[in-house]
This record gives structure tokens, sequence and C-alpha cells, in this order.
């Protein structure tokens, strides 16, 4: 799954696509230009000199270090001389941890190359260039059309003979296998639906009349509880418990169907929307404020996660406050650099969409067993709903009307459902029953 | 600023409303913003004497849903709130009878910090979401609390879970 491409004595090795030939993406590179396109790349000048390129979510992440580097976490930890040796290796989750190393890590001297960045090796000095390349100083301009067809392109491109799509019942995955048939691609996909029977709810109903809509064959597959369920070996290579149970659910079942010489669609990211809901709400009531937003930013992810709160009140309960701050400044920082973009909406909406997005293509980027494409990262798709203007983004209360702007022929069912997520109950790390 | 403000305006038609926290008059709500509305932001908070939301079609949209909406969450500050107004929904928290125990000095009685209401209010708002998806509440009980804020009185909540 890593490419390899040469010009004039240079090197390219990358994951993904190349959005240029070789020869000028190499020039734009060592210019400081950084491409926009998807995919995840190492540019090898010579010994003593490389530049590490990532994508606007980093798509396909890399690591590094004074003398190394890899695409996979796992291989260059595993090349790397661990200074605390009572650690254990691979057992140990706050040292795996995955998708950043923390300063307080074992591994701390393994570095990943920042979301939509460039970063220069040469003679062992590092230079990090920091691009922000999804948020315009205009509105889009592009048309929908324009847009509709490059998505439904990209569709066609990547198609591969074998395909499998998840669906959920939801927006996005419908979307896709809506244009999926549109484009009478249905044929070479196989698509699949995780359901549990332990689950108080589960989205059997949706997805059973969306396929009726879109007159495809639909197989629902049994996920008694998601959580642990990777094999020993991967299971020994990664956490002890996964912490993305939808992606280690669809993992569980290509690896059970034998389905790994598949290419395997998400619908992950969507059209960028993530909790718009809390911020709107708070911008309608007390009005822009950034050093608020910051604070959101960080309260709704990560060790706080679905605090809705704007304040500081949960250093209380960290013992890395230093760490916290860098977070809160982290997203200042992405807000000010936002300041160029006059909708003011789409800037509350969109700031911590690069890093969400980040995270959650993550732990799909690391597997190298199965290959999987996430057709709502393109590019042109949603860099298009990002400086879209906001007020086309909500219609009655709906969220996601993008996609019915894009295809107005499409089924309106999965608006006639709450979101629910993936209702398979997480396995327990002491207790699976 | 005019393009700001203008904005400020027409994010109230994209806005869900899925929380409300009804206040009786302009003071209070006043109140609830400065001290409580900023540890959880997801609610809108109006007032019974019409002065909030100040966002004119934000407030609107409050009255609509009020009257519409059977799946809203109503957060209830004094209930003579509420004499004259007709609420669709069922699904009402009154918080006055907590409140008054904290004033009171008497047994039972909560000591509420503008965090906690916040939290309370979040966790009503939640329930559904409790109801309808799995929580893996019982293991987390039983296996997981955080050693960080592991203490002898809240213990004994291990065994309404067991």
């Amino acid at each position: 799954m890593i490419n390899k491409t040469q010009y004039n004595g240079v090197t390219v090795l990358f994951r993904g696509t190349l959005p240029t030939n070789t020869q000028d993406f190499i020039q734009d590179v060592c210019r400081g230009v950084k491409p926009r396109g998807n995919y995840g790349s190492v540019v090898v000048l010579s010994d003593n000199e490389r530049y590490y390129v990532t994508d606007h979510f980093s798509t396909y992440p890399i690591w590094y270090n004074q003398n190394d580097y890899d695409f996979f976490y796992q291989d260059i930890a595993k090349r790397t001389e661990i200074k605390t040796k009572e650690e254990s290796f691979y057992n140990e989750r706050k040292v795996m941890g995955g998708f950043t190393v923390s300063d307080m890590s074992p591994f701390k001297e393994i570095k990943r190359v920042p979301i939509d960045s460039i970063v220069h090796v040469k003679d062992g000095e590092t230079k990090i260039i920091k691009h922000d390349t999804l948020i315009d100083s205009l509105v889009s301009s592009n048309g929908v059309e324009e847009v509709k067809t490059n998505f439904e392109n990209f569709i066609a491109k990547n198609c591969a003979e074998k395909n499998v799509l998840f669906l959920s019942g939801g927006k996005d995955s419908t979307t896709i296998a809506h244009v999926v048939k549109k484009l009478g691609l249905a044929n070479k996909f196989r698509f699949l639906s995780l359901w549990s029977p332990k689950a108080k709810q589960h989205e059997k109903e949706p997805v059973s009349r969306i396929a009726s809509h879109l007159d495809i064959p639909v197989e629902f597959i049994e996920v008694e509880y998601s959580g642990r369920i990777f094999d020993d070996e991967t299971n020994a290579r990664f956490f002890d418990f996964w912490t993305e149970n939808t992606y280690s659910a669809k993992r569980k079942a290509i690896m059970d169907l034998g389905l790994t010489d598949s290419l395997c669609w998400s619908g992950e990211v969507g059209v960028g929307n993530m909790q718009s809901r809390y911020v709107l709400q708070y911008y309608a009531q007390k009005g822009y404020q950034k050093d608020k937003l910051a604070r959101f930013s960080v309260n709704i992810c990560g060790t706080h996660r679905r605090s809705a709160s704007v304040t500081d009140h949960a250093l209380e309960y960290l013992d890395t406050p230093t760490e916290y701050e860098r977070c809160v400044n982290h997203f200042e920082s992405v807000l000010d650099n936002f300041d160029r973009h006059p909708d003011v909406i789409n800037r509350i909406l969109f700031h911590r969409l690069k890093d969400e997005s980040a995270f959650r293509v993550y732990a799909y980027s690391q597997d190298d067993k199965i290959n999987w494409i996430h057709p709502f990262t393109n590019f042109n798709f949603i860099n298009s709903c990002i400086n879209w203007p906001s007020s086309i983004k909500f219609v009655n209360d709906r969220d996601k009307n993008i996609y019915r702007l894009l295809w107005p022929e499409m089924t309106t069912i999965p608006w006639e459902y709450a979101k629910s997520g993936l209702g398979i109950p997480a396995s327990s790390k002491y207790n699976a029953n | 600023m005019q393009k700001v403000d203008s904005e400020f305006q027409q994010v109230a038609n994209i806005t869900p409303i899925k929380n409300i926290v009804l206040c009786k008059n302009e003071s209070s709500a006043k109140h609830y913003l400065d001290y409580i509305y900023d540890h959880n932001i997801d609610v809108i908070v109006a007032s019974m004497d019409g002065v909030y939301p100040k966002n004119k079609i934000l407030k609107d949209q409050v009255d609509f849903k009020l009257k519409t909406d059977s799946k809203l969450n109503v957060i209830l500050i004094n209930a003579d709130s509420i004499n004259e107004l007709k609420i669709r929904t069922d699904r009402i928290l009154v918080l006055d009878d907590l409140f008054l125990s904290a004033w009171k000095p008497k047994p039972y009685r909560f000591k509420f910090s503008p965090q906690q209401v916040a939290f309370l209010i979040s966790a009503f708002c939640k329930q559904q979401s409790y109801i309808k998806n799995e929580t893996n509440v019982t293991e987390i009980f039983q296996n997981q609390k955080p050693s960080t804020v592991s203490d002898k009185e809240t213990d004994w909540i291990k065994g309404l879970y067991s």
C-alpha cells in the first residue's frame, strides 16, 4: 500500500494518490507549496534531506524521529530504542495511545507530522511548515454541478473490482450508496450492515428501507459486541481494547467474511458538521467569542468528551494543565487563522474539523490488512462543503442539507431517523457478557 | 460589523433547539447566562417576559418549539413562569424544589454549584439517549472507576449496579 515513484534522482514514497505528476509534485513541495489532494508522502532528495507531506486530514499519517520515518506508527515504534525499559511495549495503552505521541511517552522522540503540513529535514535540522488548505478567504463559488461531477468521478475512478460499503442507515453512507447505484457500479459492491441482537435498538429498519429504495442487496452482519474484537496479534499490536468501535466492528466483519481483497468504503467525515448544535446555540446567544469556542473544542473531545462547557473547569480534574492549555491555544490559533474567512458561522462550524477528522480516519490509516477509502475526505468535496455559504447547509432544522442540494433525487429516509450511532454495545474489558 | 450582526440574527434560522431553560424574567435569565450557561452550552435560555433570547429570530423559534415540539426538553426555573403558557412537551424538569432544598437549612439538602446545576440539566437532556442506547453502565460502576476520583463517599453507588 506504499507506492514509489522517482524523478531526476528524487524518490517519492506515498500512500493515497499524488495530485500531480511526480516532477510537479517535487517542485511544489520543495518550494513550500503543498499540493491539494488525498495523500501522505515522503520526498527523499538525499540521505540528509527529506520532506514529509500530509494532506488536510492527515489521511495517511507519517511519523519520524531524528533518523527514521514510517507511515505506520507501530513499525517505527518497533525500531525505536525504548529508554524506559520497564514500560510494556505493546500493551501499555497510555504509551501506544495512538494518533499523537505525548511528550510524557517513552516514545516521545517519535513525532507525528502535523496535519496539513510539510516537514523539511535537512542535515539534522527540522523545519515544520503548517498549512491551512481547507478554509479559504472567500466564500466558495464552486458550482453544485461541478462539485457533484467531481465527487462522482472520484468514486468511479477509485471503484475497484471488489468493493464493500457499510450501510448504517445514516445520511453519509446512504449518499455513497446512492451515487454508486446512480453510476451503475452496484454490481461491484457488497453492501453490509452491522447490527447487534444485544442492542436496545438497531438500524435494520432504515437500512432495509434504504436498500429497498435503491434496489440493492444488503447483508446484515450480526456483531454481538464491539470493542476488543481483533485477533490476538492485532490486539497485541494496538491496545487492550479499541477506542473506535465503529472501525473495529467493521474490521471484524471484513475479516470474518474474508473480504480483505475488497476496497472498503467508509462515510467518515461526511459534509464536515460536528457538534454543530452546540456552537450554533452559543453563537446565537453569546456572540462570537474565540476563547470560549477554543475551550469548548477541547472540552467536547478527549478526556472530557461531551462536556459541553466553554470554561476551564475541566482543569480541576486534570493533572496535565499544560497539555490542556496547549490544546486551547491550538484552537485559538486555528480560529485566528479562520478570521480570513468572511462567513462567521462557517468559522465556528469547522474550526475543529481538521483535528476531529484526522482522529476519525486515524484508525483506518494504520490498518495494513485492509484497504480503506473515505470519499468525503476528497479535497474538492470537503473544501466546498466548508466554504459554501452557511445559509445553504441547514434547512428546516435538518442538517447535512448539502447532500440534498447535490442529489435532490436521493431518498429522504435517513432524515426521518434521529442519529443513533452504531447500535452495538461496547465489549467490556472485564466481562464481555 | 453589519455583516456579523446579520449573521448573528440569521444563525437562529439554522440553530437546532432541543433543550430550553425557561426562567421567569429577564434578570433570572441573565443570571443563568452569567453563572451557569457556560458550563453547559447545549441549551437555549428564554425568559417568560419575552426579553430572552435577545436574538429576535431565535426568540420566535423558541416560542414555536414550546408550543409544538413534543420531544423538547424544558428545564423550568420558577414554576410560576408557565402559569399562562401551554407547553407541548411532557419532558419538563422543575428545579425549584431542588433549589429550595439548597436554600433552606434542612436535612437532605443539595449544595449546588453552577457547574453541578449545569451537569444536572445535561443529564436530564441526555435521558433519551440512555433509554435508547447501550451505556455499559454496569461495567463502568463495577470495574472502571477512575482512581483520581475514588473516595469512600461515593463507593456506595456501586451497589445499585451490582
